[in-house]
């Protein structure tokens, strides 16, 4: 448990010390910390992007020169770490680190971001009487990780409320390196390995409320990048969509306060509660039924969608199909449905007509044949809504 | 948006068995067989056979008012140029043209007669239901150019019953009938 958080008072004619200036400067670094990891996830602010660049070596070899560029990063502690300037990556410090795995040349190794307090040396011009270092440079150090070191970082227990600053910080990953060991360069850098790359700097919060009227989530800053944001406008709305030169939602999604929706495209997926999809046409004897569009049969087998299903045989004209050429007529027919009925288990459309040959009645009576038959169909696909109060 | 049709047909001869459109306009696209919907065919005295998919492909055209009325008077030709088996069918349902075969059942085969000399392979498929079977019979054949007809070999069908034959030869009109089994199919030298 850590202790509660002292701040430094002064009072007039007080003889400062060190120690309560230096107080101070802590208790303010301390708050901005426990704000940053209350309320923000860790990861980059901005800039820190691992690029590298082709070169060849005097012989033609090719390898790459990695760069992090300048940006600021915050840990998990809450402790902010700016690089300063782009920084290119020290092979040497890649090979005094010993991580590399000779084995495995296509190895990806971690490269991350480490804030660290060290003191500056004393200035020979200071003050008589000056015993120690009069400024602490804040730095940030680049290390390199054996392969899968990655997955250690944002691990383990997190800080007591009232910590302060954490120093050293904890680590940051910004990319990866490929190793040429027979080179002793970098062959390249890539920010992605085994689906684990840079992780950037998000917000914790349980409300977000605007000041202007509009509230806006954006994939980034751009024209034609996608954006969501609720509007006041219009007694309010709800639109989603590519953004526009000034930053705007261009609505290819809308839902206004009465809850209407106004879609460009289609609306698809599984029936969802409370609506009703449709389908219909015609269909012969013996085929499967479809559904409608969005609707999975395994939903309608597990009772999530009921099928409500109409059908109505189709009159099949004045003969028999394949039946007696026209014209002319040997034979006179007439057609009466036998059945027209769903196999519910199947889905399978069941029609069938009685064709009865009035040709034969004065010499052997009515004659007749069942012959296949179509009918209309229509099919409503009705998702239940819950009753409230109801998972 | 417009509705479309999708036909069921037998791969091998482009016969159609079924048909179903959708006014919603939306379907599953075209697939060349084996499918995964199987169909069940029915004959006049109410024997069934389900065909499965591995014998079937489906189409996605135009509907036709007329198809889904008489799904065995059309097929789904193959190009006319292209040699059988060979080529993609056009997305198109044509009548088919009017020219019966004669089927006849012997206890150990079926001869499929076309009552002319074929002008190219014409590729055929029978389904036999009812009778002594127990399960539909599947068989499928090819009439070769310059012959007549052919024999195809079967499972033992009993002489003097009666089965429901549906046979199907590639751009000849469909056969459908109740025949009975001969004896032993002639000899052919």
């Amino acid at each position: 448990m850590s202790e509660p958080i002292v701040r430094p008072v002064f009072f007039e004619g007080q003889i400062l010390a060190a120690g309560d200036l230096e107080a101070a400067v802590g208790h303010a670094r301390g708050e901005a910390a426990r704000d940053r990891r209350a309320l923000h996830t860790p990861g980059i602010a901005t800039g820190l992007a691992l690029t590298g660049k082709d070169r060849a070596t005097a012989a033609g070899e090719k390898f790459q020169e990695v760069t992090l560029s300048a940006g600021i990063a915050v840990d998990r502690t809450g402790r902010q770490i700016v690089l300063a300037a782009d920084t290119r990556l020290d092979e040497q410090l890649f090979i005094d680190q010993g991580v590399q795995v000779k084995r495995d040349p296509a190895a990806l190794y971690p490269v991350f971001l480490l804030g660290r307090d060290v003191q500056a040396p004393i200035e020979p011009t200071a003050a008589c009487g000056t015993t120690g270092p009069t400024r602490v440079t804040e730095s940030a150090e680049i290390e390199f990780g054996r392969p899968g070191a990655e997955l250690e970082t944002n691990n383990g227990e997190p800080p007591e409320p009232a910590d302060g600053v954490a120093d050293p910080s904890e680590s940051v990953l910004v990319g990866f390196v490929q190793w040429d060991g027979r080179l002793q360069k970098f062959k390249r850098a890539v920010l992605v390995s085994g689906g684990i790359g840079p992780g950037f700097a998000g917000a914790l919060a349980d409300e977000v409320v605007a000041r202007n009227g509009v509230l806006s989530l954006r994939s980034r800053r751009g024209v034609d990048k996608p954006a969501l944001a609720i509007d006041e406008a219009d007694d309010g709305t709800l639109l989603f969509g590519p953004q526009d030169s000034l930053g705007r939602v261009v609505p290819a999604f809308k839902v206004d306060a009465k809850g209407n929706v106004t879609a460009q495209g289609k609306i698809a997926g599984s029936a969802a509660p409370g609506t009703i999809q449709a389908e219909s046409g015609v269909i012969t004897d013996g085929l499967v039924l479809p559904l409608p569009s969005g609707v999975k049969p395994e939903d309608v087998a597990a009772g999530k969608v009921a099928l409500h299903v109409h059908l109505t045989a189709l009159p099949p004209g004045n003969r028999p199909p394949g039946g007696d050429p026209i014209p002319p007529l040997p034979a006179e027919w007439f057609a009466v449905p036998l059945e027209c009925d769903l196999d519910r288990a199947s889905r399978r459309v069941r029609c069938r007509f009685r064709w009865v040959n009035v040709s034969t009645l004065p010499t052997k009576g009515l004659t007749f044949e069942d012959y296949p038959g179509a009918c209309n169909y229509l099919v409503l696909a009705t998702a239940p809504a819950q009753a409230e109060g109801q998972p | 948006m417009s509705a479309s049709m999708t036909v069921f047909f037998v791969e091998r001869t482009g016969h159609l068995l079924g048909a179903v459109t959708r006014n919603s306009g939306v379907a599953p696209a075209s697939r060349k067989g084996p499918i995964s919907e199987d169909l069940l065919f029915r004959f006049k005295d109410g024997t069934q056979a389900t065909v499965s998919g591995n014998h079937l492909s489906t189409l996605l055209v135009a509907p036709l008012p007329e198809v889904p009325l008489a799904p065995l008077d059309f097929h789904a030709p193959k190009a006319t140029d292209a040699p059988p088996g060979t080529a993609p069918r056009p997305k198109d349902v044509k009548r088919l043209p009017a020219a019966p075969v004669s089927v006849t059942l012997y206890s150990d085969g079926i001869l499929v007669d076309l009552g002319r000399f074929a002008t190219k392979n014409e590729n055929v498929w029978i389904l036999v239901a009812g009778g002594t079977l127990a399960e539909p019979l599947f068989v499928e054949g090819t009439i070769e150019k310059d012959s007549q007809g052919t024999t195809l070999l079967t499972p033992a069908l009993a002489k003097g019953v009666f089965y429901q034959v549906l046979a199907l030869v590639e751009d000849h009109a469909t056969f459908l009938d109740r025949l009975d089994a001969h004896g032993p199919s002639p000899i052919e030298d």
